[in-house]
């Protein structure tokens, strides 16, 4: 959902009202926070690299022409700070897919954790398109608008990452098919 | 997977309707189908976190510090306009009178603060209280602590690792208030996120008793 107001607001911030980043960041926290925590595994990563991507915000609001969606533009700051956060060391943990599969006993409950698991330990590229294509449910489109990839390489990383995480996921999945049928 | 079928189907290189056919046919584009609706299912049902109450505050400091950098890199490039050797001896001179009028007035004229405290400071009184009630949290907490320690520092299932990584981040946001308050320590946001990293600590405690309890 667009921000009420939206070029009220971003025009505000262009003449530096920390009152209407406020705005910004009281709209768009959950998403954002959301979206840097799957990419990150962490808490605390997640709330630093949305600080770093509200200071770029800052920085680059100026260049904002109001010639494409803020949310979109917004996004890819976001993601890049992720991707800052996850060059510089401790996030991207990869956890090895074939270990993620040996992790823990219980079903339902366990299906999301394992998930998040699986998830972690995809490439950080391929960890976003399907972060913003399956999790925050973007377009391929509009995905590559955000992450300023073409369209086909998208769509490729989103079917890699789905044939990667069915390949961990399938026994339990199976599991907890079985177990909700019956 | 052998079967190219559901890749072509995802490359838009053939049609649903060929692709549903197919499907109804061949066993591993239809599990494969499946399992990708299942798990982006419970993708899109994977919890997210709650923001920490002072993440706001946090941004806020730190763009209030970006705006001071780039007014006083504005106010660098107008003096080195202001002295550089193009500019007439005049105004250099009619800068320089400026510059010592104000800050004469900084120095000696500007009115000190008599009227009630800003509104982000505890008075004393209140500080008290809130001092108290932070006292009452670490006992408690300590006491948790005790009961807890062993189970901690032995972590040895994925939930009681969650459990510790969550403590550790609670520490780490009580460091950090405490750190802030070393430089003023009657700030009432601080303090309030104090209060609550405490209170988060504490549940969380009971919570992990609780749960090993069974």
């Amino acid at each position: 959902m667009a921000l009420e107001n939206e070029e009220v607001v971003i025009r505000r911030c262009q003449n530096g009202e920390i009152s209407a980043f406020e705005t910004i960041y009281r709209h768009y926290e959950k998403p954002m926070l959301s979206v840097a925590y799957r990419m990150l595994s962490n808490k605390e990563d997640a709330e630093d690299a949305l600080q770093n991507a509200f200071i770029n915000l800052y920085k680059k609001i100026g260049q904002f022409k109001f010639d494409s969606a803020f949310s979109t533009w917004f996004y890819r700051i976001v993601v890049n700070a992720c991707f800052d956060k996850q060059r510089k060391g401790k996030s991207w943990s990869h956890v090895p897919l074939d270990q993620v599969a040996e992790l823990s006993e219980d079903l339902h409950a366990e299906v999301g954790h394992h998930l998040q698991k699986a998830i972690d330990g995809l490439p950080p590229k391929m960890k976003a398109c399907f972060v913003l294509f399956a999790v925050q449910g973007f377009k391929q489109r509009e995905i590559a608008e955000i992450l300023k990839m073409k369209e086909g390489t998208i769509k490729a990383q989103v079917f890699e990452a789905k044939a990667r995480l069915r390949e961990v996921m399938k026994d339990r999945m199976g599991e907890w098919r079985t177990d909700d049928v019956h | 997977m052998t079967c190219t079928k559901y890749q072509l189907y995802w490359d838009g290189k053939i049609p649903e309707k060929e692709f549903e056919i197919h499907r109804a046919k061949c066993d591993e584009c239809r599990e494969a189908y499946a399992l990708d609706g299942l798990i982006e299912g419970e993708a899109r049902k994977l919890p997210a976190p709650e923001s920490s109450p002072w993440l706001w505050t946090r941004i806020e400091n730190e763009l209030k510090r970006e705006q001071e950098k780039s007014r006083s890199i504005g106010l660098a490039e107008i003096l080195l306009h202001i002295f550089s050797p193009r500019q007439h001896l005049i105004y250099k001179i009619a800068a320089l009178l400026v510059i010592s009028i104000g800050v004469s007035y900084l120095l000696f004229l500007r009115p000190t603060p008599t009227g009630p405290a800003s509104t982000n400071f505890l008075t004393s009184s209140a500080l008290s209280k809130v001092e108290e009630r932070e006292k009452e949290y670490e006992q408690a907490i300590a006491e948790l602590e005790k009961a807890t320690q062993s189970l901690v520092a032995n972590a040895d299932t994925d939930l009681l690792l969650l459990y510790r990584d969550k403590l550790e981040t609670i520490d780490a946001q009580i460091e950090r208030c405490k750190e802030a308050l070393k430089h003023n320590s009657a700030d009432a946001h601080i303090r309030r996120y104090l209060l609550a990293a405490y209170q988060d600590k504490k549940e969380t405690l009971i919570e992990l008793i609780e749960i090993t309890q069974g």
